[in-house]
Order: structure tokens, then C-alpha cells, then sequence
């Protein structure tokens, strides 16, 4: 079990490489040019152009400044936003050089990444919790009332909530609660995670995953019904309500669980679009900024993130599953 | 033994004899949902070709007198905030969701079976480069990827056709570039999703190589290309088809949200997560807006999922859930 999550954590070290390699070279091949952006009206003059340029080891082949650029961020120095320039700020860069004693202001592309996650993290969570309360529960009705009205209803009306994209569950949401019946006045914007602003967001990211999640519980528990160990349960005089807890949603959370990946990467997308109609200043909210506004540094650094987020829970889900269910071995 | 059986059938009142695509199609006949799906899906065929010609706008056309107007007899869904048609916007919409729903499928589904079935056939070093791409591809979070590859491309492809258009005088349209906008999202959108269908076709061909009766064809003699065109090509048709179904449905909705995170389709063009975001900012002054798009848009990936699960059901017996 060491040996092959040591394996696994080291066949991670290339798809990082290669997903690094390939934000870095559609930034290097963007449409925006990081000197004009930094030097703003005077881009013209070639001489400042060039010294610029060189100030900020642009000049060089594009294989050094990867190297370069992976280095550093395996290092922690994940570049730094170009709003931290801004015209005149080119001195600095020029007095300054590369990355240099940027660190640590709220302008690096880390910390800038970071800070926002939190907010992002937050939202999550409501989500989760809205997702374990309910989507748990409805996929246990299903699977007890298996291939009844309720069940198809259940079914059915998961596929309708998470199919439906956020930018069209969000809007309607919005009408509905604010303007037919007022029970939000002040929506959007981040209030932090107990204002009632987060609410709405969160449960309109709750619906993307929702899915997977009653799918999995219902599966689950359907497989466990007839179990042996079940009728024991019942055979011993145990409450249904004691069987279903204790016994059968033990058993039946292990595929729920090995769909944590897919709930992630719902989460991670569901936040692009929860964030911007909501306003939130999350990390899904960032990357759309940053890529519209050609800050490409701070937007490599965004999918970076995601990606490693997605393929450590995936290697989790994996090492997971193997210490859930006794009959997985790995060698 | 089929020599056998015939006779008997000959004797006695010779049974219903069915293929499994009758099978399957009066399987699917029997789902309602799917059968929504089926008619939203020609639906959406026959408006995206006939669209144009279903109302007497043009989708570009502005009225600034008549602008964020209710729906009423000369505009049914009323009018967008430049007095744009909505109906007319929205037909259109339906003939950019069908075009890259279409071109989308045909690139991903092409790329997917040519990468998986030479993995799978190839094996080694073949197999070994298809599987670490589609994990790379799969390690992205994909909206984002697209989103980048969409907003690097976008101005290449602009300074391509500015440069053939100087040359040689080549151009589609000098004042609409739309087209380039579609151009992009097919290729920023065939590229994040390509990996589905590889994985799919190695995975059906792998398990089915291993299968008793490709092995008993084997035995008899059966070349290569036999097995393939007879067993391996109608045995694996089906968990395709579902996975080009939803994958339809996906590639309108991946539109759908590049357009409305500003890098997919750029006005003037018509796009229904364009049109979303476009009057997100009026929900309160002027919900139908934002409701008439989104409404279609849900309706319409429903219809798809709803396709896909029906067939998942009728074509993959094996799997079926209930």
C-alpha cells in the first residue's frame, strides 16, 4: 500500500509537468504582450521596449523561460499579476528584475490564488452540506422505494437539477426568491460564509453534483438490500431506521465516496459560473477576470491549482477506495 | 444449430423473428423521456436549418425605439435591450448550438476512435502516448482549458484570415466574423473533449478482444478485418452512440458556457449563453431576458440527457439500471 502511493504520487510528477508546459506555452503564445502591458503608453520607444523586455527575462528562448518558469513555481514563486506594474511600475521591474521582491504582496499570482480560495472553499462547503443532507436522503428514499413513482420521481427530477446549468438554476433562483417572493433583499457580493448572501450561491452550486450523488447512494443501497447482513439486522429486532443508518449507508457512502473526483471537479466548474452571477470574489470569478483581462499569469496559476486539486483527489478517491473496501488490494 | 432451429420454425408458427436495433428501438419507443428527447432533437434540427426563414427579422437587426420590450404580437418574446428580435435571436442560437453540437461530435468522435482503436490495436508505445494525453487532457479542469485555448486562438486565427484576406482577397464575410468565433469554439472544444470517446472505444475493444466468441472466431480461421467489421465494430456501436448522444448535448452546453464567460461566440453573434449574460445584468428590471435563453438552453440539454439515458437503456442491456 506505501510502495504503490509512492508510485502513484510519482507518475503524478509528469501530467504536472505537461499541464504546466501547456499553460505555459498557450500564455507564451497569448495575444497579450506582458511588456506592453507593463510599460502602457510607452510601449513605442524601442529602447525602453528592449530594456523592459530583458528586465523581465522575456528575451530569452522559450525552453529557458519555461524551465525557468517551472522551477519557480515548484519553488513557490508563481509569478506575479500584471496589475502589480501598471505603467510606470515598468522602473520597478526594470530596478528590480524578474519576480524580485514581489513576493508576499497581495499581487503575486500564489497569494492571489490562495487568497481567493478560501472564499471559494466556503461556498463548497454550504454546497456539501446542502448536497450530504439532501442528495444522501434522496438517494436512500429512491433506493427503499426502489422502482416506484418515488423513486422515478427522485430519479428523474436529479437528472433535471443537475443537467440545468448554474448561469440558468442561478437567474431563476434569483427571480423566484427576490423578486416573486422577497425573502433575499441584498443578493451577490461576499459577506462572509454566515451572512445570508451565501444561501443562494450555495445551493445553486449544490445542484451541479447532486447527480452523481443520488445515483451513487441509490446504487449503493439497492446492491446492499437483500443482504445477509441486513436481515440479521432486521432479525434481531434492530429499528429500520437503525438498519438504514447504521448498516446499509455504511456500506453504500464507499461509491459515493470513490465519486468525490467528479463532485470536485462539479464544484470547481459550478464556481466559474455561481461566481460571476453572484458576484463572488472566489477563485472561479478570478480566473474569468484574469483571462478576460489578458492577466494570463494569474490565470495559469488558477488552472495549475485546479488541476493539482483534481488529480490529487483523484489519487485520494483511489488510495481511498482500496482502504474502504477489503476486497481492492493493490501491489 | 441455426439450421436446426429454422426448420423447427418452418414447422411450427414461425416465431417473431427481431435484430437487436428493433429491439432497442421499440425499447426506446416505450421511454417518454426519451421520446421528448427525440423531438427536441429534431426540433432542434429543423430550426437551425429553417430558422431564418421562420421570422421576419434579421438576428442582427436593432430597433433602438423598441428596446427590453415584453413579448407581444410583433416581437413574440419581445425585444432584447438594442431591440434586437428575441425569437428570431433565439432561432439562432439553436443554429449555433446545432453547428457546434454537430462538428464538435463528428471531430471528437472521429479523434476518439482513431486514438483509442490504434491504442488498443497498436498497444506499446501507442497505447501508452494515447492513455497519458487523455489523462493529461483529463487532468484540466476543461471549461478553463477551452476557455484558453479559445481566447489564445481567437487572434491567431483573426490574424490568419486578415493576412489571406490582404493576399489573395480571401474572405467569407467582410463585415461578420462569426464564422472565426465558431472555427475556435470547434477546435478549442474537440480538443478538451476527445478523451471520452478514445477511452470508450480502447476499453470496448480490449474487453471484447478477450471475449469467448472472438475467440472462436479466431479459431476458425476469421482474418483480422472479419472480426473487426463483424463483431468488434456492432459490439462496441452501441455504448458509442449513447456516448455521441450526450456528448452532443454536452458540446452545445460547453458553448453555452464559454459564450456566457465572454470567450465563446462575441456579438454580434447569436448564442444562448451569450444572450444569458448579456441581460444578466437586467434579471430584475427584465427577467424574461434572461429566463427566454435559459428556458430553451435547459430544455434542450434535458432533451439530450434524456435521449442519451434512453438509449443507454435500450442499446447496453446489460447495464440497465432498473
Amino acid at each position: 500500500m506505501f510502495l504503490y502511493t509512492v508510485r502513484r504520487l510519482v507518475s503524478l510528477v509528469p501530467i504536472v509537468v505537461v499541464v504546466m508546459l501547456i499553460t505555459f506555452t498557450l500564455g507564451y503564445f497569448g495575444p497579450i504582450d506582458p511588456v506592453r502591458a507593463v510599460l502602457g503608453e510607452e510601449w513605442e520607444d524601442e529602447a525602453r521596449y528592449a530594456e523592459v523586455k530583458k528586465a523581465l527575462g522575456l528575451d530569452r528562448p522559450f525552453l529557458i523561460q519555461f524551465l525557468d518558469y517551472m522551477g519557480a513555481m515548484f519553488g513557490g514563486n508563481w509569478g506575479q499579476s500584471l496589475s502589480s506594474f501598471g505603467g510606470a511600475a515598468s522602473d520597478r521591474a526594470v530596478g528590480e528584475g524578474r519576480g524580485a521582491g514581489f513576493s508576499g504582496t497581495s499581487t503575486g499570482v500564489r497569494e492571489m490564488v490562495v487568497g481567493r480560495l478560501g472564499i471559494t472553499a466556503q461556498l463548497s462547503f454550504w454546497a456539501l452540506v446542502f448536497l450530504v443532507t439532501f442528495a444522501i436522503l434522496l438517494g436512500v428514499l429512491a433506493a427503499v422505494k426502489q422502482n416506484t413513482a418515488v423513486d422515478y420521481t427522485i430519479v428523474t427530477s436529479s437528472i433535471i437539477a443537475s443537467s440545468i446549468p448554474a448561469y440558468v438554476i442561478g437567474p431563476v433562483l434569483l427571480i423566484i426568491f427576490v423578486l416573486k417572493i422577497p425573502v433575499f433583499k441584498t443578493v451577490g457580493g461576499w459577506d462572509g460564509m454566515f451572512s445570508r448572501q451565501a444561501i443562494l450561491p450555495a445551493i445553486v452550486l449544490a445542484f451541479g453534483p447532486m447527480l452523481v450523488i443520488v445515483r451513487q447512494t441509490r446504487a449503493g443501497i439497492v446492491e446492499v438490500l437483500g443482504k445477509d447482513f441486513v436481515r440479521t439486522a432486521r432479525a434481531k429486532g434492530m429499528p429500520e431506521r437503525l438498519v438504514v443508518t447504521r448498516h446499509m449507508l455504511r456500506t453504500a457512502m464507499i461509491p459515493v465516496l470513490t465519486s468525490m473526483g467528479l463532485i470536485t471537479s462539479g464544484l470547481l466548474t459550478g464556481s466559474l459560473f455561481v461566481e460571476q452571477i453572484f458576484n463572488i470574489p472566489g477563485i472561479g470569478k478570478l480566473a474569468i477576470q484574469t483571462l478576460l483581462s489578458g492577466d494570463h499569469a494569474v490565470f495559469m496559476g488558477v488552472v495549475l491549482f485546479q488541476s493539482l486539486i483534481i488529480v490529487t483527489v483523484n489519487l485520494l478517491t483511489d488510495l481511498l477506495y482500496g482502504g474502504l473496501d477489503p476486497r481492492v488490494t493493490y501491489s | 444449430m441455426t439450421a436446426e432451429a429454422n426448420t423447427q420454425h418452418q414447422l411450427f408458427a414461425m416465431p417473431e423473428q427481431r435484430t437487436l436495433w428493433q429491439d432497442a428501438l421499440e425499447q426506446l419507443m416505450r421511454n417518454r423521456l426519451a421520446i421528448f428527447g427525440v423531438f427536441v432533437a429534431l426540433l432542434l434540427v429543423f430550426v437551425s436549418i429553417f430558422g431564418p426563414w421562420l421570422s421576419p427579422y434579421d438576428y442582427t437587426q436593432q430597433n433602438l425605439f423598441r428596446i427590453n420590450e415584453g413579448p407581444s404580437i410583433d416581437h413574440w418574446l419581445g425585444t432584447d435591450g438594442l431591440g434586437r428580435d428575441m425569437l428570431t435571436r433565439i432561432l439562432h442560437g439553436a443554429r449555433t448550438a446545432f453547428l457546434v453540437g454537430l462538428i464538435v461530435t463528428i471531430g471528437t468522435t472521429v479523434l476518439g476512435v482513431v486514438l483509442g482503436a490504434a491504442g488498443a490495436f497498436l498497444g506499446g508505445w501507442v497505447d501508452a502516448t494515447v492513455m497519458r494525453m487523455a489523462d493529461i487532457t483529463m487532468a484540466f479542469p476543461d471549461i478553463l482549458l477551452a476557455a484558453f485555448i479559445s481566447v489564445v486562438f481567437r487572434e491567431k486565427v483573426l490574424e490568419l484570415q486578415l493576412q489571406l484576406q490582404e493576399q489573395y482577397g480571401w474572405t467569407l464575410s467582410e463585415s461578420n466574423r462569426v464564422y472565426l468565433d465558431y472555427l475556435v469554439i470547434f477546435g478549442a472544444l474537440t480538443l478538451v473533449q476527445w478523451y471520452g470517446k478514445a477511452r470508450l472505444v480502447r476499453g470496448q475493444i480490449l474487453s471484447l478482444r478477450e471475449k469467448e466468441f472472438i475467440e472462436a472466431e479466431r479459431a476458425l480461421g476469421a482474418s483480422n478485418w472479419t472480426i473487426i467489421l463483424n463483431h468488434l465494430v456492432p459490439n462496441s456501436l452501441g455504448p458509442l452512440i449513447v456516448s455521441i448522444t450526450v456528448g452532443f448535448g454536452g458540446a452545445m452546453l460547453s458553448e453555452a458556457s464559454l459564450s456566457f464567460l465572454g470567450v465563446g461566440i462575441q456579438p454580434p453573434g447569436a448564442s444562448w449563453g451569450e444572450m444569458i449574460s448579456d441581460s444578466l445584468g437586467q434579471w430584475r428590471f427584465n427577467p424574461h431576458l434572461v429566463l427566454m435563453p435559459g428556458i430553451v438552453l435547459a430544455i434542450v440539454v434535458l432533451g439530450f440527457n434524456f435521449l442519451g439515458d434512453g438509449l443507454n437503456d435500450a442499446l447496453n442491456p446489460e447495464q440497465r439500471r432498473r
